[in-house]
């Protein structure tokens, strides 16, 4: 079943296996079974069109050895109409399979692997199962840790879709003293011609970094990498060197945190990288559609993030921060200030948010210029030692205008809100209600009503039904972003974890 | 794997089988297993390093008491709603030899607002970052904020998703139940004397 690309990664692994299982044999001899089944139905009643799909992750460890796979099974009506999670055509099979070896020194794994070096600016193979974002890749890894040395490697090719690309990546990193930790890091990708499979060039990611913290008041990191692309074809004159940076500083002054981030990047579009935004990720609807971290430009962009936070007193913190962004040679500018006052009543919270936005975003031929003022307020109100309230306001005033035709004189204007009330009853039920409206007439609609009533059986299942409408847009999770549909209909969705 | 041309019923009625046989392939897994063999719920062992720069192993934790896994992210709602309450929790039980422990989950692009954050808010229990998601996967962690009560023979007792107010009385009930009973008389006598 698991198609091993390179033989010596697959010698090396018997090897270091058979080293693991005389070590360790007999310390762990009990089988472990883990398991976990999403199963997701959706009917949308505007286009009539409906969707089921189930994940199955299994694994099962004994001792140091664990062997893994994932079912998946998407079975859409049309899947040209809807497709809500991005799987595409039909699906039904074993989406991932991994072995690995996990010593206390070494690890080993082949087939579907994971990896990321430094802050994720060489490489970050990773999934994020909230916006359905995967790059694995079909190939091996591998971990040593000797005293204070650290080597990781990496290997592979695309494990989802037609094959673009091959890699090869290593990092080292020492432990040094006074808690510093340095790293050299180099990848290699092959990109791909998905067409007829030809190696269209070469890309190269090499780089350092450095981190550790300075005494008891400051955190550092700094991270540098050069990239490198050559590409085969004669005709095709390829690009000077790009390179991507982040610094990152963090001081911290008793009851007052201050965190500095710092990016920069050139010509650095490339795959297999994520890294840090230096820009806030929000818990807000309304600022995470808007946050310009959808619209990073990697191919040349610099700014950088600062945030505050100040605990007044055990029932109050306040949080600022602000955020700039700009290219060096299109100047695509992107600034955002925020507030945030939490406080304590008793069992009572209150948080109160405040932000402006502004940022240019090309669209087309034309430079758009957007600027949000958001206003948000929680409080979550226990009601009884089991049942609480949870209201949540959010508006948003957008003002938007093309800078070609400077029509700021005239912008549009439209105000978007959101109102959601829970009630939880714990520890396994709650019930929510989102009301949502907006006077754009870039919508078609002007409101959205959701109902959703959330329940937890036992204590491994969770059954999840919801029905009306939803207005789609930006969805973001740790700072990965996704474009949503519309949707209007129903969705169950039943989570069985072992 | 692409199937040939089927009409929309039959694919829709084939999806929905192979949801219903995948659903209930996982909620037999773990019964099937678990006939004559007690460690199907143990918790999976590890060491992890802590943001205090401590190392914390889960199988030397519960030779203190009973341990709660708690997976959380800066950016996750319900989890700052969840962790003021665990860290009362905490705080109560913790001389009677309960741990709470807990993982938080941040990527690469957040993990520097880690420690600020927990900083921030004077928390005092301990901190592991989990930025590859390793430990997350070891556990099936699917959302957060994920959380395991961990007895002091390592099983985990129970397993709960997201986060109620409310929640933390349920968990207090269950701890009180794998705690001694005069650790508990005391923890409740010390708590009632420090108010």
């Amino acid at each position: 079943m698991t198609r091993c690309l390179a033989l010596p990664a697959c010698a090396a692994l018997l090897a270091i296996s058979t080293h693991i299982a005389e070590a360790q044999f007999g310390l762990g001899d009990a089988t472990q079974i883990q398991a976990a089944n999403q199963f997701e139905f959706y009917y949308d009643t505007d286009v009539d069109e409906s969707v089921l799909d189930d994940r199955l992750d299994v694994s099962a460890s004994r001792g140091a050895f664990t062997v893994g796979v994932t079912f998946l099974s998407h079975s859409p009506s049309d899947p040209n109409v809807l497709d809500q999670n991005g799987f595409g055509p039909q699906v039904q099979g074993i989406r991932k399979r991994w072995f690995e070896v996990d010593g206390s020194d070494v690890r080993a794994r082949v087939g579907d692997v994971y990896a990321t070096f430094g802050r994720g600016l060489a490489l970050q193979i990773f999934e994020d199962q909230t916006v359905d974002f995967d790059n694995v890749l079909d190939g091996f890894y591998g971990s040593v840790t000797h005293g204070a040395f650290g080597l990781e490697v990496i290997g592979g090719s695309n494990s989802i879709g037609e094959p673009f690309q091959t890699l090869k990546g290593a990092q080292g990193t020492v432990d040094m003293p006074g808690g510093f930790t340095f790293g050299l890091e180099g990848v290699l990708v092959d990109p791909l011609d998905t067409g007829t499979g030809e190696a269209l060039g070469s890309d190269r990611l090499g780089g350092a970094f450095l981190g550790g913290p300075l005494g008891d008041y400051v955190d550092t990191y700094g991270e540098y990498v050069v990239r490198r692309y050559d590409p085969i074809q004669e005709d095709d004159p390829g690009l000077p060197d790009g390179h991507g940076a982040y610094a990152n500083l963090t001081f911290y002054l008793g009851r007052l945190q201050i965190l500095t981030e710092y990016k920069d990047f050139l010509r650095y579009v490339t795959e297999n990288i994520n890294p840090p935004t230096a820009f806030r990720s929000h818990t807000s609807t309304l600022l995470n559609r808007g946050s310009h971290i959808a619209a990073l430009r990697f191919d040349d962009e610099r700014g950088g993030f600062g945030e505050a936070t100040f605990a007044l007193n055990d029932q109050t913190r306040l949080v600022g921060s602000w955020s700039k962004t700009e290219a060096r040679h299109g100047n695509y500018p992107a600034t955002e200030a925020y507030g945030e006052i939490e406080q304590w009543f008793g069992h009572s919270e209150i948080v109160l948010r405040m932000a402006e936005t502004e940022e240019v975003i090309r669209e087309g031929a034309s430079d758009i210029f957007f600027e949000r003022i958001t206003h948000s307020g929680t409080i979550v109100q226990p009601l009884s030692d089991y049942l609480s309230l949870d209201v949540t306001v959010e508006t948003q005033g957008v003002q938007e205008s093309n800078r070609q035709t400077q029509s700021y004189q005239f912008p549009l204007e439209y105000r978007d809100n959101i109102v959601s009330a829970t009630l939880n009853k714990a520890p396994n039920m709650s019930w929510g209600l989102t009301y949502e409206w907006s006077d754009s007439p870039k919508e078609e609609d002007d409101a959205w009503l959701w109902a959703d009533w959330n329940v937890q059986v036992g204590s491994r299942h969770q059954l999840s039904l919801g029905a009306g409408k939803l207005r789609g847009g930006q969805l973001c999770s740790g700072g990965v972003c996704k474009l949503v549909q519309p949707f209007e209909g129903v969705k169950l969705e039943f989570l069985t974890t072992f | 794997m692409s199937f040939p041309a089927l009409s929309r019923r039959s694919r829709l009625l084939f999806g929905l089988a192979a949801g219903i046989v995948l659903t209930l392939g996982a909620t037999h897994v773990r019964p099937a297993l678990a006939e004559g063999d007690e460690s199907a719920s143990m918790a999976p062992d590890f060491t992890a390093e802590g943001l205090d720069g401590k190392t914390y192993t889960l199988s030397e934790l519960l030779k203190e008491g009973p341990v709660y896994l708690d997976f959380w992210t800066t950016w996750c709602k319900p989890c700052q709603q969840a962790l003021p309450k665990l860290d009362e929790l905490h705080t109560k039980y913790e001389k009677a030899g309960f741990t709470l422990l807990t993982v938080a989950s941040d990527d690469q692009k957040t993990i520097a607002k880690v420690k600020p954050h927990v900083k921030s808010r004077g928390w005092k229990f301990p901190v592991i970052l989990d930025s590859k998601r390793e430990l997350g996967n070891k556990y099936s962690v699917r959302a957060y904020p994920t959380s395991y009560l961990i007895s002091q023979d390592g099983k985990v007792v129970s397993m709960h998703q997201g986060y109620r107010p409310g929640d933390e009385k349920v968990l207090e009930e269950e701890l009180i139940s794998l705690l001694p009973a005069d650790a508990v008389k005391a923890a409740s006598e010390s708590e009632g004397g420090s108010h």
